[in-house]
C-alpha cells in the first residue's frame, strides 16, 4: 500500500520537476546571452535594448516548449499527462506572447532612437536589414491575430474547428520568426554551450513533433492498417466507431487512454480529434463520441472501411494510477467512455460507478454500464435532471461520502466536463480523500 | 499550480540567470573602444585611412598604418554607430579584421561571421587605404 503511494507522489514530483525544468529553459537561454557578453551597455538606456533582446530568447524558447509540449512526444505525455502538458502550453502561450510583445516594442523604440527616426518610419526602416526582418514582423502580427481570434472563439464558445484552423496558423508564424532568431538574433553567435543549448532546443522540439506528430501516425497506419469496420448511432445520440486492424497489441493501448483520431474519408480528414478509447479488445479498438459539435454529429455518416490516422494512444487515466485497494469512477455523460474501458478488465477491491447525465435517455451506453458493473458486483449511483448547486442534480443533491463508505480507501476517477470535475474532485477532497488519489481525464483543446 | 511550485520555477530561474551574471564580462563599454582617433605616428610610418562606407548599420572607416611598405596596424576610424548592439558585434570584428589583415598583408580578407553589415563595407574601405598606400 504505502509503496503504491510513494509511486503516487513520485510521478507527481517527476511532473513538477519537468514542468519547472521547461519554465528553467527560458532562464538558461538568459544566462548564457549576459555570460556571452549579450549585455553591451553603453549608456544607461542600453539597457532597455538588452532587455527586449532577452524578452525575443524568452520568446523564442517558451514557443519551442510550447511546440514539445504539444509534440505527442511519448515522455512529456507519461511524465505530465496530456492535460497537463495542454495546460502548461497555454501558460507558456500567454507568457511568449507578452515577451514577444515586449521585445518588438523596446527593440522597434530602442533602434528608432539609436537611428534617430520615428518609431513609425523605423518599421520599414528595418527592412533594409534584411528581410528577415519583415518576415519577424510578419510573424508578429500573425501571432497577434491568433491570440485575438482564439480568445474571441473560446469567448464566445465557438465550434472546435474554427479554434484549431486559427491555431495552426501559428506554424505559419513560427516560420516567419525563425529565420531572424538565427540571422539577425545572437542566438548562434559563438560557439561553446551556448551554440548547443540553442541547437539541442530546436531538434529536439521540431524533431519531435515531426516524429510523433507526422512520421508515426504514418508509420502506425501502415503497420496496423487501422480501418472503420462499424459505426453505430447509439438511442441515446452518441456514436460508437470500430476500428479494426492488424496486430494491435503493438500499439499497447490501455484502458482509460484515448487517441486523436483522423478519419481519412470526404468531408473528415482535415481534422484530428480527441476521443477516449471505450473499449480495447485484441483486433479491434471503439471510440464512442458525444452529440455535441457539428464533427460529432456527422461522425454517423462516416462511411466503414475509412483509413483511420492515429496519435497515440495518449493520457495517463489508466489503472496505474491506482494507490488504494478500491475504486470509484465518476462519470459525467459522455466522460464514461474512459471508464468502460477500464470496466472491462478485471478489479480487484470495491467498485462504486457514479453516474450523472441530464436525463437517463441521454446518459450514453447505460446499458453497458450496467451490464459490466453486475459483472464486478459493482453499485450504480446514478444521477439525472437539472444540475443542482454540486455535481449532482438538483432533484437529488448528494456526496460521495454518502454515497460510498470508506472513501479513504478508494481511487476516485473523475471524467467529464472541466466545471462539473471540478466540484467532484472538491467534494472528494472535502470527504476526505488525498490527493494523490483523485484522477482526472480533463478534455482541453490542444 | 501551487505556490510553492511558482516558487521553485521563480527561484530556479533567478539562480539561473544569476549564474549568468556572475560569468558574464563587464558589461559597460565604451563606443570609443571600438574606434581609434586618428594619431600622429612614429617616424617612418604611414597611416592611410580608407573611404567612409555607409549602410544601414551606421558608417565604417578603416585606418592603416604602413612601414616600409608592411602593414602594421589596423583600426576603424568610424564603425557603425552607438546602438549597443552595433558596439558589441564592432568590439569583436575590428580586432578580427586587423588580425586578418596583418597576416594576410591584404585588403581581401574573409567576412566575420556575426557581422554581415560590418564586414563589406569595412573591406571596402580597407581596399581603398591599401589602394591609397600603393599596396594592391
Amino acid at each position: 500500500m504505502t509503496e503504491l503511494t510513494v509511486d503516487a507522489r513520485v510521478r507527481e514530483r517527476r511532473a513538477v520537476a519537468l514542468t519547472a525544468a521547461l519554465w528553467w529553459t527560458g532562464a538558461v537561454a538568459v544566462a548564457f546571452f549576459v555570460a556571452q557578453g549579450g549585455l553591451t551597455i553603453t549608456s544607461p538606456v542600453d539597457y532597455l535594448y538588452s532587455l527586449g533582446q532577452i524578452a525575443g530568447l524568452v520568446a523564442a524558447v517558451l514557443v519551442m516548449n510550447q511546440v514539445l509540449l504539444i509534440s505527442r512526444v511519448p515522455w512529456i505525455e507519461h511524465t505530465l499527462g496530456h492535460d497537463r502538458a495542454a495546460v502548461t502550453h497555454t501558460r507558456m502561450g500567454k507568457v511568449a506572447f507578452l515577451a514577444m510583445l515586449v521585445h518588438a516594442a523596446l527593440l522597434l523604440i530602442m533602434t528608432a532612437h539609436y537611428d534617430g527616426r520615428s518609431v513609425l518610419a523605423e518599421i520599414p526602416a528595418l527592412w533594409d536589414l534584411g528581410w528577415f526582418l519583415a518576415a519577424a514582423q510578419a510573424a508578429l502580427g500573425v501571432f497577434a491575430l491568433v491570440v485575438v481570434t482564439s480568445l474571441v472563439i473560446v469567448r464566445r464558445r465557438w465550434r472546435y474547428e474554427s479554434w484549431h484552423a486559427v491555431h495552426l496558423c501559428v506554424y505559419v508564424a513560427i516560420a516567419l520568426a525563425l529565420p531572424h532568431q538565427f540571422i539577425e538574433g545572437s542566438t548562434f553567435r559563438g560557439k561553446g554551450a551556448a551554440w548547443w543549448f540553442w541547437l539541442a532546443l530546436y531538434v529536439v522540439t521540431l524533431g519531435s513533433w515531426l516524429a510523433y506528430r507526422v512520421v508515426r501516425p504514418l508509420a502506425h497506419a501502415r503497420r496496423y492498417g487501422l480501418r472503420v469496420s462499424d459505426v453505430t448511432t447509439h438511442p441515446d445520440g452518441s456514436t460508437s466507431i470500430v476500428m479494426t486492424g492488424r496486430d494491435l497489441a503493438g500499439l499497447r493501448a490501455m484502458p482509460g487512454q484515448f487517441g486523436l483520431w483522423r478519419f481519412l474519408a470526404r468531408g473528415y480528414w482535415r481534422e484530428a480529434h480527441p476521443f477516449s478509447l471505450s473499449r480495447i479488445e485484441a483486433n479491434a479498438l471503439r471510440v464512442t463520441v458525444g452529440a455535441s459539435g457539428d464533427f460529432s454529429s456527422s461522425l454517423g455518416a462516416l462511411p466503414v472501411g475509412t483509413r483511420v490516422l492515429l496519435e497515440g494512444p495518449l493520457g495517463i487515466f489508466t489503472a496505474r494510477l491506482r494507490t488504494r485497494p478500491g475504486v470509484v469512477y465518476v462519470a459525467g455523460g459522455i466522460g464514461i467512455t474512459p471508464l468502460l474501458a477500464l470496466l472491462q478488465h478485471p478489479h480487484s477491491g470495491p467498485l462504486d460507478i457514479v453516474l450523472r447525465a441530464s436525463s437517463l435517455e441521454s446518459a450514453p451506453l447505460r446499458d453497458e454500464v450496467h451490464t459490466l458493473a453486475a459483472r464486478h458486483g459493482a453499485t450504480v449511483h446514478e444521477f439525472f435532471g437539472p444540475r443542482g448547486e454540486g455535481w449532482s442534480s438538483a432533484a437529488e443533491p448528494a456526496r460521495l461520502a454518502d454515497l460510498v463508505a470508506g472513501l479513504d480507501q478508494r481511487d476516485v476517477y473523475i471524467c467529464g466536463p472541466v466545471a462539473w470535475a471540478d466540484a467532484v474532485a472538491a467534494d472528494a477532497v472535502a470527504s476526505g480523500v488525498a490527493p494523490e488519489a483523485i484522477h482526472r481525464e480533463r478534455f482541453g483543446w490542444s | 499550480m501551487r505556490a510553492s511550485h511558482k516558487l521553485v520555477i521563480g527561484g530556479g530561474c533567478a539562480a539561473i540567470v544569476a549564474v549568468g551574471f556572475a560569468s558574464a564580462p563587464p558589461m559597460r563599454v565604451s563606443a570609443d573602444d571600438v574606434t581609434a582617433d586618428p594619431q600622429p605616428t612614429a617616424s617612418g610610418a604611414q597611416t592611410f585611412a580608407g573611404p567612409a562606407v555607409s549602410n544601414a548599420r551606421g558608417t565604417y572607416q578603416a585606418q592603416i598604418t604602413v612601414v616600409d611598405g608592411m602593414v602594421t596596424d589596423v583600426v576603424a576610424l568610424q564603425a557603425g554607430t552607438r546602438d549597443p548592439q552595433s558596439v558589441a558585434v564592432n568590439r569583436v570584428a575590428i580586432p578580427a579584421f586587423r588580425t586578418e589583415v596583418l597576416e594576410a598583408q591584404s585588403w581581401d580578407v574573409d567576412a566575420i561571421s556575426g557581422a554581415s553589415f560590418t564586414s563589406p563595407a569595412f573591406i571596402e574601405s580597407l581596399h581603398g587605404a591599401f589602394e591609397d598606400a600603393g599596396l594592391s
